[in-house]
């Protein structure tokens, strides 16, 4: 059962079009960081039940933020999706090796996603 | 009889001799002229001449058929048709009679003399002023002062090299005994003449030859691919300059001829990123015995290496085989450049359109409260454009990918009929919109193995250019069918009853950024990529993919896939997604 969604996007723009879809569309609480160092902050304090990360951000991009999470106790639990424009095959492949629940290529539609990501989360978890 | 007998023996001395010449190789001109002498000195009352037979390049028009029809069939074969003449090559003539070396003798004028000469057989004239056959030219015979005359055919395997011609002062009866030995020693003479041809043609080969091995030696030496190649118990026997430089051997090439080919790897191993896997590798090549090309070889400084194994074979017998070595450290760094490109270029224009599709999709659902009709028009027009968008930046970065070799399918077996639902389902709205229909006509319960999403993708694009090609409102609906086809496999197809395409179009429809130009009966718009791409899915999976149309009678896109027997694993029940 998702709740609350944390979404850690650089793109303004981007952040506006998956908050609405989430909210609106999935009628779920989001919280929204800007960078991968923003979404270590404030994981602990929002919990969320689900990460939505980015993965080409500056400073940090989103595979070090997985890693960070992974290493935080209270973090390392939830699962993480992938929001990505890096969608070439050996990309999406590699994503999911470093631990990532599933990955959703960019341009998505917005009207679907909160679908897409329910559907990545009952997905069984691989070994 | 004592003379006879004292002949006989000094000509089988002389035919001896001439065939330690043969044997020894001396020159021709040498042979015939020492045994000329020598014949002379037995028969010193006669000339005695060689001449060599030439023909000019064209036969005279003058020439009679007739003529070509009597030659035998040997000279035909190997002598061209032409104006004949004798040329006398050398001679030796007794103080009455003149030299005549040198001399040549247009025999056109001569048809029944040429006729004769031609037969190959002997000639004997006692007496030239009352033989008909040299009438013609018999003043020219008489100048030279020819009364009589014996010829004999210099011939060796049906060939015709010359005439052996005694001539004499006088009238003279040749005799039985004197035919005898001098036709023995013709056939000599013609051996040697043979001989001759032979080592003439061994030295134009061995010319050619030389010639060859230099222009392929040049060629191996200044090839930028390293080339080694060892014989069948491993030494090294030929060796460039550039496999020096890729693998660092100090030294010319030549400094490893010679050596075994397995001191050499043994040298060089640690050179490699994994010395014994190279070592390895190497012997598991050389026991498999079978062409390998593209073998990639990681250097322990970084750069990489391409390798080909090829085993030469002569006449079926294993008889060593070639390395050839490329460095392609510089390729694989602009491979991979490209490919971060492209996926910066991803990036870059799909982070924009996300907000800009978003943003429509959003508007369009109400999220910012209901629309007036003609905004949402509007707004939809904006939309399928981004969304046109989208798929156009999917498919370029797809056709890399697929030149690349990397389109990254992952095959798993999934139902031919789920396949076209799935494609089916994509396509049903956007047809309606449209006023067209899909109809899918399932005939095969077969699976097939395949990359379920991609397939799809194929059958998407086929379904999206058949929609782009019907006429609006067109009550003919788009046929999707799956079917058997030949050789256990299963046929997908789609039919549109559009304006077809011309045979000289379907040729380059496939190929990679065509647009069918305006004129054409198929407008079209879009990249030019999506057939180029379905080409590129539908070959990864080993299949094929055509077009069967008639101008003004629609067209038809078919793809084959191979069956797989159902159902593989690993499968899925449902369908691709």
């Amino acid at each position: 059962m998702i709740r609350k969604v944390m979404l850690v996007d650089d793109e303004p723009d981007v952040r506006l079009v998956v908050r609405l879809s989430l909210e609106r569309i999935g009628r779920w609480q989001v919280c929204v960081a800007s960078s991968g160092l923003d979404a270590l902050r404030a994981v602990e304090a929002e919990r969320p039940d689900v990460i939505l990360l980015d993965v080409m951000m500056p400073e940090m991009d989103g595979p070090a933020t997985l890693a960070q999470l992974r290493e935080n106790p209270h973090a390392a639990g939830i699962p993480v999706i992938f929001l990505t424009a890096k969608s070439q095959p050996h990309d999406i492949t590699r994503f999911k090796e470093l631990g990532a629940r599933g990955v959703i290529n960019k341009p998505f539609d917005p009207l679907q996603l909160p679908a897409q990501i329910q559907r990545l989360l009952s997905e069984p978890v691989p070994d | 009889m004592t003379e006879l007998l004292r002949r006989s023996l000094f000509f089988l001395a002389l035919r001896d001799g001439i065939a330690r010449d043969i044997h020894a190789e001396r020159p021709i001109e040498e042979i015939v002229e020492h045994a000329l002498r020598q014949i002379f000195s037995a028969y010193s009352r006669f000339r005695v001449t060689y001449f060599a037979i030439e023909q000019s390049e064209s036969p005279p028009k003058s020439q009679p058929a007739s003529q070509s029809e009597s030659q035998p069939a040997s000279q035909t074969d190997s002598q061209p048709e032409g104006a004949w003449r004798l040329r006398a090559v050398c001679s030796v003539s007794p103080p009455h009679m003149p030299d005549i070396s040198g001399l040549h003798a247009d025999l056109s004028a001569a048809p029944d003399y040429l006729t004769h000469l031609r037969s190959c057989e002997p000639l004997l004239i006692e007496d030239v002023e009352r033989e008909p056959i040299v009438k013609p030219m018999l003043a020219s015979l008489l100048s030279i002062k020819t009364r009589a005359m014996l010829d004999l055919p210099l011939l060796y395997g049906g060939r015709l090299y010359g005439l052996l011609c005694f001539d004499a002062a006088e009238p003279h009866p040749w005799r039985e005994d004197e035919l005898g030995v001098l036709m023995d020693l013709s056939e000599s003479l013609a051996l040697a003449l043979r001989s001759a041809e032979v080592r003439t043609e061994r030295a134009r080969a061995e010319s050619q030859l030389r010639t060859t091995t230099l222009r392929l030696g040049t060629l191996i030496q200044n090839l930028h691919a390293g080339v080694l190649v060892e014989d069948e118990s491993r030494r090294i026997v030929l060796c460039n300059e550039a496999f020096c430089q890729i693998l660092r051997i100090p030294g010319p090439p030549s400094s490893l001829l010679g050596m075994g080919g397995p001191e050499a790897a043994e040298r060089g191993a640690p050179l490699f990123a994994d010395p014994q896997g190279f070592l390895d590798g190497i012997t598991a090549t050389l026991q498999a015995r079978r062409p390998v090309y593209d073998q990639e070889l990681r250097m322990a400084d970084g750069r990489v290496l391409e390798r080909d194994y090829i085993p030469l074979f002569l006449d079926g017998v294993y008889c060593g085989h070639l390395w050839s070595l490329r460095d392609v450290t510089q390729r694989r760094t602009v491979e991979r450049m490209k490919d971060e490109l492209m996926s910066t270029i991803s990036h870059e224009l799909r982070t924009p359109l996300t907000a800009i599709f978003g943003v429509l999709r959003l508007l369009r659902a109400g999220v910012a409260g209901s629309l007036a009709p003609m905004a949402d028009q509007l707004l939809q027009t904006a939309e399928s454009n981004a969304d046109r968008l989208v798929h156009v930046i999917s498919d370029i970065l797809d056709l890399s990918n697929a030149a690349a070799g990397r389109l990254g399918l992952a095959p798993r077996g999934v139902r031919a009929e789920h396949l076209l639902n799935d494609a089916l389902a994509q396509w049903q709205e956007p047809a309606q919109r449209l006023g067209l229909q899909l109809h899918t006509e399932v005939h095969t319960d077969a699976w097939v193995l395949c990359d379920g999403p991609r397939i799809v993708q194929v059958l998407a694009s086929l379904i999206s250019n058949a929609l782009k090609h019907s006429p609006p409102g067109d009550e003919a609906p788009i046929e999707l069918r799956a079917e058997a086809g030949l050789a256990g496999r299963v046929r997908f197809s789609v039919t549109d009853h559009g304006p077809g395409i011309s045979v000289a179009d379907q040729a380059r429809l496939f190929q990679r950024f065509q647009q069918l130009d305006s004129s054409d009966s198929r407008p079209s718009n879009g990249a030019g990529v999506g057939l180029a791409l379905a080409k590129a899915i539908v070959e990864g999976h080993g299949g094929e993919i055509g077009v069967r149309s008639v101008l003004g009678e629609g067209a038809t896109f078919w793809f084959e896939l191979k069956a797989a027997s159902a159902p593989p694993g690993p499968a899925e029940g449902e369908g691709p997604r």
